[in-house]
């Protein structure tokens, strides 16, 4: 491991703690805001669909906490191509990482993000222009999860591809 | 939801999300195709990106690109920091480091293109 190396994998490490630390606390916020004790999500979830708009409460987390992790690895990613100008050597020699097993696993996880922030962000964009009722946003909502899904499996399949053969 | 909401001004941090997104649902998709799907990641070398910006179009895409996702980035940042800090200096100071730091994104990003199509 070169020191360029582990400055990388210490920043995207950095980065992936900040993130989730960032979910909690986006978590812990709404539910001291709602007044919703944290103890009662499972109740909440086991109610039916029409009494409840928990799915878009955790719509909310996802896609605020999402986004920041988004950020977060674009700064990063910024810094690491930039390297290409310093020195296409230095480059090459980061960007191995992203080769190994390890970050290929991260680069699914992060296709998942970045897929549901844009299904989930272009539900809002229409929520924002049409006034289509919860129930066809809950709709929508759930159309943006099963394309996430839909689309990271077989990309999953195509990034593994090399590692696993 | 009882009744219409009073119509309010949309923010510039509001309106700045949602016009980057359309572009960014698009741009970082395909970015990630190309990076990712169609090449495998450890093929996208140096001498991959010297290549893929040989094309202007390309080039010029992925500054679009750059340009919307730090908008958007600093902007969702920004509305992040109005929901959760009280205090108006903080806001400010937050701001303040959003914008300094969105600078230096797009500047940084910008001299990358540069230096490699320099080349």
């Amino acid at each position: 491991m070169t020191p360029a190396q582990t400055a990388f994998l210490t920043a995207l490490a950095a980065i992936l703690l900040l993130a989730g630390a960032f979910g909690a606390f986006v978590v812990v916020q709404a539910r001291r805001a709602s007044h919703v004790p944290a103890s009662s999500i499972l109740g909440r979830l086991g109610r039916p669909s029409v009494a409840r708009l928990e799915l878009h409460r955790w719509a909310f987390y996802a896609h605020r906490t999402g986004g920041l992790a988004i950020l977060g690895f674009l700064a990063l990613h910024l810094v690491d191509v930039g390297l290409v100008a310093v020195s296409p050597a230095l480059y090459d020699e980061v960007h191995t990482l992203y080769g190994t097993p390890a970050l290929r696993v991260f680069e699914i996880g992060l296709l998942a993000t970045i897929l549901f922030h844009a299904f989930d962000g272009l539900r809002l964009l229409v929520l924002d222009l049409v006034d289509v009722g919860w129930r066809t946003s809950e709709r929508l909502l759930w159309l943006a999860v099963v394309l996430t899904v839909a689309l990271t499996i077989p990309a999953a399949v195509v990034i593994l591809g090399p590692v696993l053969a | 939801m009882n009744g219409r909401p009073a119509r309010v001004r949309p923010s510039l941090a509001w309106l700045t999300i949602r016009l980057t997104a359309v572009v960014l649902a698009v741009l970082v998709l395909l970015h990630f195709a190309a990076t990712h799907l169609l090449t495998d990641v450890a093929e996208t070398d140096s001498a991959f990106i010297a290549a893929r910006w040989e094309s202007g179009l390309v080039a010029a895409t992925d500054w679009l690109m750059l340009v919307c996702a730090v908008l958007h980035g600093g902007a969702g940042a920004a509305m992040i920091a109005n929901d959760y800090l009280r205090s108006a200096a903080r806001r400010a100071w937050l701001r303040t480091a959003l914008v300094i730091a969105g600078a230096a994104m797009i500047g940084g990003g910008t001299l990358t293109l540069l230096v490699v199509l320099g080349r």
